[in-house]
């Protein structure tokens, strides 16, 4: 389980093995092989949720995401990281995003 | 941190509620051969060579296509999906576009290298059809020896692999007296089993197939004989078919709305069976094809001869356009076999519902068309003589579910991701029934 530092701190990628897609206005996200995500499930996220998911190229780290959040949905910026981390939280037990950098790389 | 939970058939009525409107193609299937190593009594394909049929980079591209435009569930299919060599190159583009992605085949040539792949990266599903449960019977349904012994070590591969394998049976009447056996094997493995009797005309015209087709009395005594899939049946005509109400168009299914095929020489075509109104995906784009020729099916009015179009229990028959046209040349046709099995299955249907009169009538029209009634300006089987015997069946009176009236007549928001769980793929005992 990370923390809140390291969830706001660590710019994330989405998994390799995740597909994400709209369709019929839901944004999905499809776990495509076995190991690297909950294969049982397929995700579904909200305007909010997509908007983090495609934000995730691995050099913007939380507090950039949030940043953005607050501009594009006109909130305040610690409610967008509350928001940010609460849903990487997620996304990092589900499988479906990991780390750019290895654990232990400054 | 608990992601909340929506169940996958609530998932899938909302995608199609939202898709239906903007007519999403949210469900596809793509015959990628018609070769195949089988030669099925009841097969509907007439030509096994693999003549003129797409490549590898054609199916790619019609792939990604179908998923720019929102396809969600597709199927690969045949023929015999592994008689092309580049199955797994197809099948990984396939999965790389995030499709939840089903796979028919024979399971005759599954191997460690193809269980393997199926593996490590999952379909949504994997259906063998099975034709016996013996070499034997396999030689008299599909031509050839030692067939089960290779599908039986497929089964074990995928099981052994925890691939989401379900088995399924063509109630066919070379198979009669092995059906309850095959249910009880896939019970044994802890596999889904599902069969239906629906065998269509060959594409060419042929009416071949259709000679091994179970008697309608056949089929409805598998209904009534399994408690589970009777209570499924039930459930159905309850919920789907009592509520039914005549339409003036031809099509009554969601091919077309959100469903599309395309035949392995690249036809786009709302459904596998009909090939009416399709489209060359080689000459130009899905998004043409989809919002173009293939929605002008739905548009198509019923034939003032097609007397299943008003029919009460058209929800409860396999009778549809495209079987229809496979067998009688016509969209508008009638199909007598179709339309005895449906008034026995509704007769049996609305005994257990108590409706004693509704049964009577049902069952009366089924024995009038078992004597060889044929509704007046029907369009019949191809050689098949019937006669026309009047405007009425002379069932008793006031049968509907015939047509025959008809006939006669003519902003910001809290954040939020849910996991959607898949359906079991080995839910035990249950079998389905196909609708």
């Amino acid at each position: 389980m990370k923390d809140e530092t390291d969830l706001l701190m660590q710019p994330f990628l989405p998994s390799p093995d995740v597909v994400a897609r709209r369709v019929a206005g839901e944004y999905l996200l499809v776990p495509v092989r076995s190991g690297a995500a909950q294969m049982d499930y397929i995700f579904t996220a909200n305007e909010v949720g997509s908007a983090i998911f495609r934000l995730l190229d691995g050099s913007r780290d939380g507090r950039d995401i949030a940043r953005h959040l607050s501009r594009e949905f006109a909130v305040d910026e610690e409610c967008a990281q509350r928001d940010v981390v609460e849903f990487l939280r997620a996304l990092c037990e589900a499988g479906l995003v990991r780390p750019a950098r290895p654990a232990g790389t400054p | 941190m608990m992601l909340p939970e929506i169940s996958y058939g609530e998932f899938g009525a909302q995608l199609s509620r939202a898709g239906g409107a903007a007519r999403v193609p949210l469900s596809g299937s793509i015959e990628i051969t018609f070769k195949c190593n089988l030669r099925c009594v009841h097969c509907y394909i007439p030509d096994y060579s693999g003549r003129g049929e797409m490549t590898t980079a054609e199916i790619k591209r019609i792939l990604s296509e179908t998923a720019d435009e929102g396809c969600l569930w597709m199927l690969l299919t045949g023929g015999e999906v592994l008689c092309r060599s580049d199955f797994p190159e197809i099948y990984m583009h396939a999965k790389r576009l995030g499709f939840l992605l089903t796979v028919f085949s024979n399971g005759t040539l599954i191997d460690e290298r193809i269980a393997d792949l199926l593996a490590e990266y999952p379909p949504f599903g994997i259906e063998f059809t099975l034709y016996g449960l013996s070499d034997e019977t396999y030689l008299k349904t599909t031509g050839f020896p030692g067939r089960f012994t290779r599908v039986r070590r497929a089964i074990d591969l995928l099981l052994e692999r925890k691939v989401a394998l379900s088995l399924k049976a063509v109630a066919i009447e070379p198979l009669r007296g092995e059906m309850e056996r095959m249910a009880a094997f896939c019970e044994s493995l802890g596999v889904r089993f599902r069969y239906d009797a629906i065998v269509h005309g060959r594409l060419d015209g042929s009416l071949a197939p259709t000679q091994v087709r179970s008697s309608p009395d056949t089929v409805v005594e598998y209904d009534a004989s399994d408690p589970k899939r009777f209570a499924e049946w039930l459930k159905y005509y309850k919920q789907y078919v009592k509520p039914t109400r005549s339409s003036p168009y031809l099509m009554s299914c969601g091919a077309g709305v959100n469903s599309f095929h395309v035949t392995p020489q690249g036809t786009l075509l709302s459904c596998e069976a009909l090939p009416l109104d399709g489209y060359d995906l080689r000459r130009g784009s899905f998004r043409e094809g989809w919002y173009g020729v293939v929605g002008d099916i739905r548009q198509r009015r019923a034939e003032a001869f097609n007397v299943c179009a008003p029919c009460e229990l058209k929800a409860l028959c396999d009778r549809c356009p495209a079987t229809a046209l496979l067998e009688t040349g016509s969209p508008d046709g009638w199909i007598p076999y179709y339309c005895e099995v449906t008034h026995r299955r509704a007769a049996l249907l609305e005994d257990a519902i108590g409706n004693a009169n509704a049964a009577e009538r049902y069952r009366a029209h089924a024995e009038r068309v078992k004597a060889g009634w044929a509704p007046e300006g029907a369009i019949l089987p191809r050689a098949t003589a019937l006669d026309a015997g009047g405007a009425g069946c002379s069932s008793g009176g006031a049968c509907a579910a015939s047509g025959c009236a008809r006939a006669a007549a003519v902003q910001a928001q809290p954040v939020a991701l849910f996991q959607i769980e898949r359906p079991p793929a080995r839910t035990g005992v249950s079998r389905e029934v196909d609708r």
